[in-house]
């Protein structure tokens, strides 16, 4: 290619034919798509549009797994991201993006591809070996069974340290639909159930390896732009405390405006915070720091807990929140065991932590009894509890059966108005941010493409001077909410980290321009183009969301969200209402050019995003 | 006489958080403008399990193994600070120099058939630079 950052290609690889004989072939990115889609997640929606229909659900064979990367991926620039991209099965097949750092990341790309997409069904318990244009299918029955992290340690005895390794856990070969994919132990593609769809492949694991290289149009450029990145980050305030305490820092905040979530959801703030909070983590168990590929502010925290037993990079905040704070529990220590839990059966902290503690109020509410918990007092606190429900989920076993399918599904069986406290948005369960003190965050999880999701805007604690907007009201917030989702696009299809977003957003979208200017050598690149790039692929994802039946009043918020106020913190009192959540969002349908009575993109929207041809079947 | 040292980059494994970004700059570097993590001449042997970090670097010895080791004159002291530099052009990719480095810090190009050591970017070693974590340092003045 004679452009900088991509690799130029896509592997296709088909499962489903005769053993021994996986079907292979590769194909060029498609010139004239490129510059409308980059890659990552807006290049990805394209594909996964054209190779499905809503015919086909998530554990179909015929429904694509796409391992995606962008052309700033595995470049010298900032932490390196890759995608997962695939039809849901905890939303019911609708578009899942799901984003991970790790080694591997870098090395799709320096195998030559810059997608993979992976069809069909094993016949048996299988693993994909990708060595450069060498793609071999090898026996994985041997593995089935085995946690994340045994799965990847023995592949790299067997194949070698340099292999980068992907593996689902007992969590995605049992389908649970929200398994994550796990690589170098500690990265996790954590939302939607990825993991779940690997293992409907009956694919244990991918192993890659690669020696191409990846041109960069103006390395010297590049340097200096990085640079000045990276001091500008690092000598902020937000920078520095990112570098020493990781996500886990979000802790403070959240507390402080009381937006964090508290015994499924009951509360905004925990009483016991000081005891699982960045400061209890950095103190008690942290031991090292950890960066992604190419990362310019390593905020990972490596820690070993409970005497040494534990082995982990994370909390993170949102496994601090969801299994801390959100089940009641008030020891980092715990926290970090069920952090390692969830990554070795390979499942996703935050919908975990959300089906737990939905079953504790369950519990505590005489929804279900010991009977059904097999004697289990499952109560809020009880961290022994815990524990065992995430094996139990994992393996399906017991009460672990109902709850492996998340709320949505839980509460349909539980009945009893359990589905007034089951916490998610299109079935993906809630992040860690409680939308009552800061609506414009109700607005965000009723809009991302996923489901609850808080990765593609997060407009809490947003300062006052950058948007005019009523944190307990409606005016601004869609404003904002379409903004900060468009700013995270181009680094989604880039692929970086988003945690760059904090200070792009600061920047506007100008340094998101540049990079593509010296990483592509797009010198015509404007920050207009950006903008509509931006747009181009949020609405991309909605139309593939409309194609499989979303309509606006798929667009909502659980019932205790919506109508029950907040009984504690600067929000106390506060409730959205119905009122002040359709005015936000006919509002952001209005800024975004979606039909305010369906929320389907207009016809004018889509010609004003060039989408018509890309939207146009390809057969 | 006290034996000279070159000037060289001291490593500490402990700081390092992994992330690499010395290996992307420093295979664009040298590698015209192609980031290639496998023409890198530093490597961080990474051990997930326990996030162990371990740069893997030259160590621009007084009395290099690797000079000696060398049958086709490819490596000399010209470089910076009379450090110990490889001649591409002499270089047959015999990897003898590799095999007797006992620090394990000198690689291969498996593309060009060329061995692939640090040569301290001639004063001024971008991956020092650019590590932000203080994991690399750089000694310049050689001792006596």
């Amino acid at each position: 290619m004679e452009i900088g950052g991509y690799a130029g290609k896509i592997l296709y690889v088909n499962l489903s034919t005769p053993e021994g004989n996986i079907g292979v072939r590769t194909e060029a990115l498609d010139q004239k798509v490129l510059r409308s889609l980059v890659g990552g997640r807006g290049y990805g929606a394209y594909l996964l549009y054209h190779l499905t229909t809503p015919a086909i659900k998530p554990f179909d064979s015929e429904n694509p797994l796409i391992f995606g990367t962008g052309p700033l991926t595995g470049t010298p620039l900032a932490g390196s991201k890759f995608v997962t991209i695939t039809k849901s099965p905890l939303t019911g097949g609708l578009f899942l993006d799901s984003y991970s750092g790790g080694e591997i990341a870098g090395e799709i790309k320096y195998a030559g591809y810059d997608f993979i997409v992976i069809q069909g069904k094993a016949q048996r318990p299988s693993y994909l070996k990708i060595e450069d244009d060498k793609v071999e299918l090898g026996d994985a029955s041997l593995l089935w069974g085995k946690s994340t992290m045994e799965a990847e340690a023995t592949l790299k005895k067997e194949l070698g340290s340099e292999f980068k390794i992907l593996t689902i856990g007992p969590a995605g070969e049992n389908l649970v639909p929200f398994s994550c994919l796990c690589t170098d132990y500690y990265h996790q593609s954590g939302r939607g159930g990825a993991g779940a769809v690997m293992g409907s492949k009956n694919l244990k694991a991918v192993a890659i390896k690669g020696t191409t290289g990846i041109p960069i149009a103006d390395a010297k450029g590049l340097g200096d732009f990085r640079q000045y990145l990276a001091e500008r980050f690092r000598k902020s305030q937000y920078g520095e405390l990112r570098v020493k305490y990781g996500t886990a820092y979000t802790t403070v905040s959240v507390s402080s405006i009381g937006v964090l979530p508290t015994r499924n959801f009951q509360q905004g703030t925990f009483a016991e915070i000081d005891k699982i909070n960045c400061f209890a983590l950095r103190e008690k168990i942290w031991v090292s720091d950890h960066g992604c590929l190419g990362c310019i502010a390593p905020c990972m925290n490596f820690v070993r807990a409970r005497k040494g037993r534990i082995r982990v990079v994370g909390p993170e905040y949102e496994t601090i929140s969801l299994l801390g704070s959100n089940v009641g529990v008030d020891d980092i220590e715990r926290i970090a065991e069920f952090n390692e839990l969830c990554d070795a059966y390979g499942l996703d902290t935050i919908s975990c932590g959300n089906v737990i503690a939905f079953a504790m109020e369950c519990y505590e509410r005489g929804l279900i009894d010991k009977g059904a918990t097999e004697g289990l007092d499952l109560k809020f606190g009880n961290a022994d509890a815990v524990a065992e429900m995430i094996g139990k989920i994992a393996l399906r076993q017991g009460l672990g059966a109902l709850l492996a399918e998340g709320v949505r599904k839980a509460s349909e069986k539980i009945g009893k108005g359990s589905a007034h406290f089951a916490m998610h948005v299109k079935g993906m369960e809630l992040p860690g941010y409680e939308p009552r003190g800061a609506f414009a965050m109700g607005l965000a999880y009723a809009t991302a493409t996923r489901g609850g999701c808080h990765r593609r805007a997060k407009p809490v604690e947003i300062p006052q001077d950058r948007f005019k907007y009523d944190n307990f009201g409606f005016e601004g917030n869609a404003a904002m909410v379409k903004k900060l989702q468009d700013a995270r696009e181009p680094i989604h299809c880039g692929i970086l980290c988003d945690a760059l977003l904090r200070f792009c957003f600061e920047a506007e979208m100008k340094d998101v321009v540049q990079m593509y200017r010296l990483v592509v050598g797009w010198e015509d690149i404007s920050l207009q183009e950006m903008n509509l790039l931006a747009e181009r692929v949020y609405t991309l994802t909605r139309c593939f969301n409309v194609r499989e039946g979303v309509r606006r009043n798929d667009d909502t918020l659980p019932p205790r969200i919506l109508y029950d106020p907040l009984p504690d913190g600067p929000g106390k009192g506060k409730v959205i209402g119905e009122e002040t959540f359709n005015k936000m969002l006919s509002e952001y349908y209005h800024l975004r050019g979606w039909n305010p009575i369906t929320g389907v993109p207009t016809e004018e929207t889509i010609k004003r995003l060039n989408l018509q041809s890309l939207l146009e079947d390809k057969k | 006489m006290n034996k000279k040292s070159f000037p060289a980059l001291h490593t500490f494994p402990e700081k390092c958080s992994g992330c690499r970004l010395c290996e992307l700059v420093c295979s664009t570097l040298k590698n015209s403008d192609i980031t290639n993590p496998q023409k890198s001449r530093i490597r961080i042997q990474i051990e997930h399990r326990d996030n162990q970090n371990t740069p893997k670097v030259c160590l621009q010895c007084v009395e290099p193994a690797c000079l000696e080791a060398c049958a086709f004159g490819a490596i000399s002291l010209k470089g910076f600070g009379g450090i110990p530099i490889v001649d591409a052009d002499l270089c047959t990719g015999c990897e003898a120099c590799i095999q007797a480095c006992p620090y394990r810090a000198i690689f291969l190009d498996s593309e060009k058939k060329i061995a692939l050591k640090c040569d301290l970017c001639g004063g001024d070693p971008q991956c020092v630079k650019n590590c932000l974590q203080g994991a690399l340092t750089f000694e310049e003045n050689a001792q006596t």
